[in-house]
């Protein structure tokens, strides 16, 4: 989520020493991994938006475009060695993945680590980022399709050289 | 987020760029019966987004994965470690003096 492995380390010290301060609050409700895993993420969160902000491309030029009828500008073609059923890429491409999905602008990639990799349904999302349900539904969406964008010439360039 | 209403379709049905912009709610099962049978009618005459809706998907599997999988095994810190010990100084002993005061016998 903070991409630095040492931003990282910080921010789990951080969430223990939170987590310890204010134990006695922790109501049982949820388990204990839950409840500490609730406030890792909310100090990542807040170290996000303490930090400087790197240069970044805006979410629009990943983005699909459409000719005047509504088709897509570049037909999309077919990904090699995934189908309907199974869209699983192949597990060599993890590096690159993970390097492709820090090009994605931090105020969408943050709403993918949120939903898609932590887990949390899209109103805790909504509470986390301070945003409403269906701004978290739109910025999933073209952070999803921004990804998309960002993976296919790995994909098929990794067709090319099998 | 997505209004059946909104959809543009023309004498054809329903275009790409209805199919992409509404992908999400579509595999979230959120459109109407209606809007559901629009999208599979257009998937069933149309290439590219067939492999758009799989490419998408295959996306959002590969970050989870790629991302779950990037553990690597590093020791517990040393100063994680001591600001645990910290903590629990302070949290057992809230009067004392100082939080890494040694514990009293």
């Amino acid at each position: 989520m903070l991409s630095r492995e040492e931003d990282a380390r910080d921010a789990v010290q951080d969430a223990f020493l939170s987590a310890f301060k204010s134990l006695h609050t922790f109501d049982g409700r949820s388990q204990l991994s839950t409840w500490i895993h609730r406030i890792l993420i909310n100090v990542c969160l807040m170290k996000l938006r303490s930090r400087k902000r790197r240069p970044e491309r805006p979410i629009s030029d990943f983005l699909p475009t459409y000719v005047e009828d509504g088709h897509q500008t570049v037909p999309t073609p077919k990904w090699p060695g995934i189908d309907r059923d199974e869209p699983t890429l192949p597990g060599k491409l993890s590096e690159q993945v993970r390097a492709q999905f820090e090009q994605l602008p931090e105020s969408h990639r943050v709403v993918i680590m949120l939903r898609d990799i932590e887990g949390l349904s899209t109103e805790e999302t909504a509470a986390a980022l301070e945003i409403t349900t269906d701004a978290v539904k739109i910025r999933l969406h073209r952070a999803r399709q921004a990804l998309r964008a960002l993976l296919e010439p790995i994909v098929l360039a990794e067709r090319e050289s099998d | 987020m997505f209004n059946p209403s909104t959809f543009k379709s023309g004498p054809d049905g329903i275009t790409c760029r209805d199919v992409i912009e509404t992908l999400m709610a579509y595999i979230d099962g959120e459109l109407s019966p209606h809007d559901r049978a629009e999208i599979e009618k257009h998937l069933s005459i149309c290439r590219s987004c067939v492999n758009y809706l799989e490419s998408y998907r295959a996306s959002v599997r590969a970050a989870a994965e790629a991302m779950r999988s990037h553990s690597p095994p590093t020791p517990m810190p040393d100063d994680l470690v001591r600001a645990i010990l910290k903590a629990r100084n302070t949290f057992d002993r809230p009067d004392a003096s100082s939080p890494n005061a040694p514990p009293t016998p």
